[in-house]
């Protein structure tokens, strides 16, 4: 069946016709009334009630759905305008009971059919303008207009409604539910519901050697195993004041800089899923692979590594491996012009994400949110720059500039996309752009990373011993992981078991600011907001 | 930005409510009381030449010796410590408070020890001071939300409390 809007028959509107009705009545009742009461309250009563429908009209003629908006607006102020003069009238008993029944149903009838008629305007299943149906001679439409299927009513009335999104629901990357309070299209709600991977991880640091733990923290951020390996393996170097040679350094430096593009690839194909474009993913996972075959070849595992430790890294890179490493960087490189061409310029992308979950400095950093989430507002601060000094160390001498817009630009050291006119800093645009720079930055971080750790002297760090007793003490350290900034803190009371293992995560802060930040959204812009986050639960839930 | 220097001045402005500092960890700390913390992390936040705008994280510690043999040679006697972990993103300094408190209100146990929220200042401290609550059982007094945020709302005890026990069922699922 072919369904029309006729846009400009406002004869037909329920609205106008309750106008109408309200407006015959009033004049009706106006009529016996005697000459002093006609002239004051009668002219006013009569002038206001005629506006309703008349704006009503004229709004529909306008032909753009701004001034239709607008104008039926005024036909709101109107109508309350009426509902002041009937009380006057009603105070000075110009109404008898009768009277005052028939326009009570009217009004009641016609105020929220208003509203909802103003919310409906511009979000009708088919344009005017580009409907091309042919409704045969103008005429013969007319005359069926008042039962005619194929006219959808405007004065649609919506309730609110609770919407469970998750936890099984893809776009919401693994189990968060997210219950949104809709009206229609639009969500004024979003409650976060976390714990459906909580598995307890703090309580099992109380119980295992620091060595031990690491795995544990692998299945954090499952995405970025090797920099959560990184973060808790500093945290501990940094109670013991241990440095690792040189040498380990840099292949720490190789490793998680490779972790970083790894991550990245997959919150930029997962993202372009969230926005219903399946092909990036694709190519993104084929780069993936590669990343988790080399560090498969260094660990033996392709998830969750348990590589990196404490004291420096449980082997030393293979032999060979840093060529395979370089001829997968050389590959990969002019691979990234094609992600830019999938996603970052495309047009409907621009469209999904430019504008839409606006983030200002100021929240980003009242909310405690990092990484790419926090540069895509515009705050400059890295801790790989800003960091503290154990961890800066590592990055020491290193030339790498912060990925983040200041002075109304990015960093100029590779030919980059520009940003589209529509894109407002601090949007999902901009934060999945921070993210694709990045890439490109640890391309450059690695190659460096590469030279320097072949001709580095010395061991690549042996791990410490696995029941080593750690000093009485805390220490706190965070790390710029892939998600943002990644804090492990550790007390321990002299044994060789902390008496407290705490993981700050940097997605749960992240993910904190989505019920400010999706509310008055559509519900089609709920999965770009999130997405645009790029959570990861193990790590939200620990 | 934990020198002598620094905690003099908090002294000098705060009095007994800087209840001392421990300057010779890997990373110093400023202990507070329950009382004055909102003042205190009103002045960081606000003081321009602090300016710690980012609050890190907010967890608490808790010290009991569950092992009898041990606890009688235990160098502390049973308390809970809250930690808050400062950082100001104008001057990249950190900072460090702690607020000390009984393990349960009045040592009654059931009632938990109560910390003021800073969740008005740092809007990170919303969640973080939820898991806190449900995972240490510090009650955070004014938080504009304070439920659980891990374990399920019916859940019973504190799971990071040293003295807590699984539980051996929930809802017909075995726990131990």
């Amino acid at each position: 069946m072919v369904i029309g809007v006729a846009r400009t028959d406002f004869e037909k509107l329920e609205v106008y016709q309750l106008a109408e009705r309200l407006a015959d009545l009033t004049w009706r009742i106006a009529l016996h009334w005697d000459q002093m009461a006609k002239a004051t309250l009668g002219g006013q009563l009569i002038r206001a009630a005629d506006s309703v429908g008349a704006n009503i009209a004229e709004g529909c003629g306008r032909g753009s759905y701004g001034d239709n908006r607008r104008f039926a607006k005024i036909a709101r102020g109107s109508l309350y305008e009426t509902k002041h003069w009937l009380r006057r009238a009603y105070s000075r008993d110009l109404l008898d009971a009768g009277q005052i029944e028939q326009l009570r149903s009217i009004i009641d009838e016609l105020a929220p059919r208003l509203n909802a008629y103003i919310r409906s305007i511009g979000r009708a299943a088919c344009n005017p303008k580009t409907d091309t149906t042919d409704y045969g001679p103008r005429t013969t439409h007319m005359s069926t207009l008042v039962d005619d299927p194929r006219v959808i009513e405007f004065d649609v009335r919506t309730d609110e409604m609770l919407v469970n999104m998750g936890p099984q629901h893809p776009s919401t990357h693994g189990v968060l539910r997210l219950v949104l309070r809709t009206d229609g299209e639009v969500v004024s709600e979003v409650t976060p519901h976390l714990g459906y991977l909580h598995r307890c991880a703090e309580k099992i640091g109380e119980n295992l050697t620091p060595r031990q733990w690491i795995p544990y923290t692998d299945r954090m951020d499952y995405l970025a195993g090797m920099n959560m390996n990184l973060g808790w393996s500093l945290t501990v170097e940094k109670l013991l004041k241990y440095e690792p040679p040189e040498k380990g350094r840099h292949l720490r430096v190789i490793i998680a800089e490779m972790g970083r593009i790894a991550s990245h690839l997959v919150g930029m194909g997962a993202y372009g899923l969230d926005l219903g474009s399946f092909s990036p993913f694709l190519y993104a996972f084929r780069e993936r692979e590669k990343i988790l075959d080399l560090f498969e070849e260094v660990c033996g595992a392709r998830l969750t590594y348990s590589y990196l430790t404490v004291g420096g890294a449980t082997a030393d890179l293979p032999r060979g491996w840093l060529q395979k490493c370089e001829a997968f960087l050389e590959q990969f490189e002019p691979i990234i012009a094609e992600y830019h061409a999938l996603l970052t310029t495309n047009s409907i992308f621009i469209k999904r994400t430019a504008g839409i979950g606006v983030m200002s400095p100021e929240m980003a950093i009242n909310f405690g949110t990092s990484g790419p989430v926090l540069r895509g507002s515009g705050v400059d601060h890295d801790l790989r720059r800003d960091g503290e000094e154990i961890y800066t160390a590592m990055y020491d001498g290193y030339a790498f500039e912060v990925i983040v817009e200041k002075d109304g630009h990015y960093p100029k050291d590779h030919k980059y996309p520009a940003v589209p006119h529509e894109a407002v800093l601090g949007d999902c645009w901009h934060r999945f752009y921070v993210r694709m720079l990045e890439v490109v930055q640890s391309i450059d971080l690695v190659r460096q990373a590469i030279d320097r750790y072949s001709t580095a002297e010395g061991g690549y760090g042996e791990p410490r011993k696995l029941t080593e007793k750690l000093p009485k003490g805390e220490a706190y350290l965070e790390t710029e992981s892939p998600r943002g900034q990644m804090g492990f803190y550790l007390v321990s009371d002299g044994s060789s078991i902390p008496w407290r293992a705490r993981a700050r995560s940097s997605s749960f802060c992240n993910l904190s600011v989505t019920s400010d930040l999706c509310r008055g959204c559509l519900i089609a812009d709920i999965p770009a907001i999130v997405g645009s986050l790029d959570i990861v639960m193990g790590e939200i839930d620990r | 930005m934990s020198g002598q220097a620094f905690v003099d001045q908090l002294k000098q402005k705060f009095g007994d409510d800087i209840v001392g500092a421990n300057l010779e960890n890997v990373d110093p700390w400023v202990e507070v009381t329950a009382q004055g913390l909102l003042a205190v992390c009103q002045h960081l936040h606000d003081e321009p030449s602090l300016a710690f705008d980012y609050l890190n994280s907010v967890t608490a510690v808790d010290y009991l010796e569950t092992d009898p043999k041990k606890a009688a040679k235990a160098d502390f006697e049973p308390h809970m410590q809250v930690v808050y972990h400062l950082f100001s993103m104008q001057h990249k300094h950190s900072l460090v408070l702690k607020v000390i408190v009984p393990r349960w209100r009045d040592d009654v146990p059931g009632q938990l020890p109560e910390v003021p929220s800073v969740a008005g200042i740092w809007a990170t401290a919303d969640w973080h001071e939820r898991e806190c609550f449900d995972l240490l059982g510090v009650k955070f007094t004014d938080h504009p939300n304070l439920r659980r945020i891990l374990c399920p709302e019916d859940w019973v005890g504190y799971p990071l409390r040293k003295d807590y026990e699984m539980p051996t069922e929930y809802h017909g699922i075995r726990g131990r």
